[in-house]
């Protein structure tokens, strides 16, 4: 809670107080600006503006729309995920967008995702994605390449930096369905929207990442309908600070922080702020030529709303185990905890949710995997429930390698 | 946190955050090193940059030799290397395809992406083997469309590496471009020289001993360079695990051709190999993944071809 009162303000000063102190980057760039006298930096610029101003005015040749050789395709890839699903509750309370959420049988997803870079400036990414409910176009943002001082701008629609699992898709996860904690605090397909980001990587000793993002409030899980924005509390912003420690060369620790403030649906009067904090550590004996692996990963969140005069504070949060005992075979094992307060937006929910789930996968090729997953599901408000699922992912095409 | 809350929200407190920017300052205005910044994605590509290099260059290298180069993790720590980089050197045909782009697209740095002033493909001016003709997909494995990539073991390649690299440091640092081309073109010959050497001397062993199985298909080149025959593989494709009727084939490929080696780099599993070495009979050479810390290419190449030359000739 703190964190998100912490607020984005905060966080663009500090970046910006670092920025106005800059006195160029660490790198000694090979040809540097400065060894070129004044005089002569004047007639280049002088002469680069004659040239622009010429290319503004000759009409644009045809042969210069591109065409695309094999060669500059986009990378494009194929994702099936499905899953045989068996709850022993008549209703299970199943609540990510990917989730499998019958008896029998499940398309979680069949993601389509294209990638390529425009030009020395600007790459594309886009998710397409068909599933239960129909096609959706599920993230398409255009971001920087090559801006200075280490910063990254991202625009369109994308899947908000908050915590650690948001960003990611189905595919990136160990387990068949998402955590409770982030279908409760982020929406069934994640906090996702409309909007621009701003990341700026550090340049200290360790690995600082520190990004700050405004979106439309349309997809947040307080607000399904459209949502215009006509002040800065109608946008969903996003803080949040990354860190990475190499503790030795086979083991590391992702640490981060994150803030939001989004708001609440129907009369514009309410607020949500939002506060994670993000665990993930790493195992990878790099001489293991079996390439197991071991990752511990955990997540919380704190959320407080102000609604209908009510002030409404609940967490969430899940921790998993998962270990690769080769590049065939991984387990795991997720315990989950929520808990939900009666508030005017969810009024059937009350209490404490735990849910514990482990799951076998195996792995024929790197391309493909049969995960077997089973847990238990108890609330205070329904009970007990048990589930089983045995999921197949298929991965096709060229798909982009995934960040750490 | 709580601490930092009560500095923003109390404007008398402020300066403790223009503290921390100035913290972040002092960092940022470090004193600049004038040696080009290199990241080599292998310990092949690491160790040739050193020796043309020397005292010009400071050297990173992304990929321990113990580790299969395939199957890196895209850590964040890497990001800030390749943020940092005035050069980065990677094998290329699609060899480092799991791990690098998000670490390129993460890096915010123009020079070290793809067609970049900082971007050295060493596959580019190789004489590359196993390129699939034809439409390439899985059902083959996990192939490299472009070709094999495995030709930094073959000292020619490394050679071709060597002399291309010293047109690029030497464009990088003009002020030291004679000696770095000098040395770059001195190490060619020297690679040059060693594969030459070495080439003969194989080629004293009889012909029947000129055969070898290996258990991933990365050593055409090394293959190629020795004038060693490659007459099965533990993987049935690339990239998929050993199975019961494959390892049968492959045993008894060992006993009729009466192969007496079975080669694989120290990064792949070495059970599989191990077991069927103990039943055809075979030995197990395991081969260096790159050149050790401290070691030159050449070190590391003549250091490969003895273990095996020791393994065949026994």
């Amino acid at each position: 809670m703190t964190f998100a009162r912490f607020g984005p303000l905060s966080w663009c000063m500090f970046v910006l107080s670092g920025l106005v102190s800059w006195e160029g980057p660490v790198l000694a760039q090979p040809t540097d600006i400065q060894q070129i006298s004044p005089e002569d930096q004047k007639a280049l610029a002088a002469s680069l503006g004659q040239d622009g101003a010429a290319l503004a005015t000759e009409p644009t040749p045809a042969s210069t729309v591109a065409t695309g050789a094999a060669g500059d395709m986009p990378n494009l890839s194929l994702i099936l995920d499905t899953a045989g699903a068996w709850f022993s509750q008549a209703k299970p309370l199943q609540l990510g967008g990917h989730d499998p959420t019958a008896n029998g049988f499940n398309l979680q997803q069949l993601e389509l995702h294209l990638d390529t870079n425009i030009d020395p400036y600007f790459r594309v990414d886009a998710n397409l994605v068909f599933g239960p409910g129909g096609f959706e176009l599920e993230e398409a943002y255009g971001s920087t390449l090559a801006l200075p001082h280490r910063l990254k701008v991202r625009a369109g629609k994308f899947l908000s930096n908050f915590g650690r699992m948001n960003p990611t898709h189905p595919h990136a996860w160990h387990f068949v369905d998402q955590p409770l904690a982030l279908s409760q605090m982020l929406g069934p397909d994640g906090s996702r929207g409309l909007g621009t980001e701003l990341s700026w990587l550090a340049p200290l000793p360790w690995s600082l990442e520190l990004l700050a993002s405004v979106q439309q409030a349309d997809e947040a899980p307080t607000v399904n309908q459209p949502w215009p924005a006509r002040r800065l509390q109608d946008l969903r912003s996003t803080v949040a600070l990354k860190q990475f420690v190499v503790l030795s060369e086979n083991w590391g620790l992702l640490l981060g922080f994150s803030g939001q403030r989004a708001p609440i649906a129907a009369d514009g009067a309410g607020q949500s702020s939002l506060a994670g904090a993000d665990l993930h550590l790493r195992y990878r004996p790099v001489a293991d030529a079996d390439r197991s692996a071991l990752e511990i990963q955990g997540e919380y969140f704190v959320r407080q709303r102000n609604y209908a005069s009510q002030d409404v504070r609940d967490h969430s949060g899940y921790a998993h185990v998962v270990y690769n005992l080769n590049a065939q075979w991984e387990m795991g094992v997720r315990a989950e905890q929520a808990v939900y307060h009666a508030d005017p937006l969810q009024p059937t929910w009350q209490g404490l949710r735990r849910r514990y789930v482990g799951q076998v996968t195996w792995f024929p090729s790197h391309f493909s995997r049969l995960r077997l997953q089973a847990g238990v599901d108890d609330t205070q408000w329904q009970g007990h429930g048990l589930c089983a699922m045995l999921a197949l992912e298929l991965v096709g095409g060229a798909h982009g390698a995934h960040s750490y | 946190m709580i601490s930092m809350r009560s500095v923003c929200r109390t404007p008398g407190r402020h300066p403790r955050v223009l503290l921390l920017a100035m913290l972040a300052q002092m960092l940022l205005t470090l004193p600049a090193n004038a040696a080009v910044r290199v990241v080599a994605t292998l310990p092949a590509l690491g160790a040739i940059a050193r020796e043309i290099g020397g005292n010009f260059v400071q050297v990173d290298v992304l990929v321990s030799p113990r580790q299969d180069p395939h199957y890196a993790d895209a850590r964040p720590d890497l990001v800030l290397t390749l943020a940092r980089a005035d050069l980065l050197l990677v094998s290329g045909l699609q060899l480092e395809a799991g791990w690098l782009p998000p670490l390129q697209n993460q890096a915010r740095n123009a020079a070290i992406l793809s067609g970049g002033a900082g971007y050295f493909d060493a596959s580019v001016g190789q004489t590359l083997l196993q390129r699939p003709e034809g439409k390439v997909d899985r059902a083959q494995g996990d192939i490299h469309p472009g070709g094999n990539p495995h030709f930094l073991v073959d000292p020619r390649a490394a050679a071709v590496v060597a002399q291309r690299l010293g047109a690029v440091l030497a464009r990088l640092d003009p002020s030291h471009a004679d000696q770095l081309q000098q040395q770059a073109v001195a190490l060619a010959q020297r690679l040059r020289a060693l594969a030459a050497a070495q080439t003969q001397r194989f080629a004293q062993l009889p012909l029947a001993k000129r055969q070898i199985v290996v258990y991933h298909d990365s050593l055409p080149y090394l293959a190629d360079w020795l004038q060693l025959r490659v007459v099965a593989t533990v993987e049935p494709k690339p990239g998929i695990a050993p199975n019961p009727q494959q390892v049968a084939s492959v045993l008894q490929t060992l006993r009729t051709a009466k192969v007496g080696v079975i080669a694989q780099e120290e990064y792949y599993p070495k059970n599989t190999s191990q077991t069927l070495c103990g039943l055809a009979p075979a030995r197990l050479v395991v081969l260096p993944g790159g050149p050790q810390p401290g070691q030159n290419f050449a070190e590391f190449a003549k250091h490969a071809a003895d273990l095996l030359y020791d393994g065949l000739s026994r």
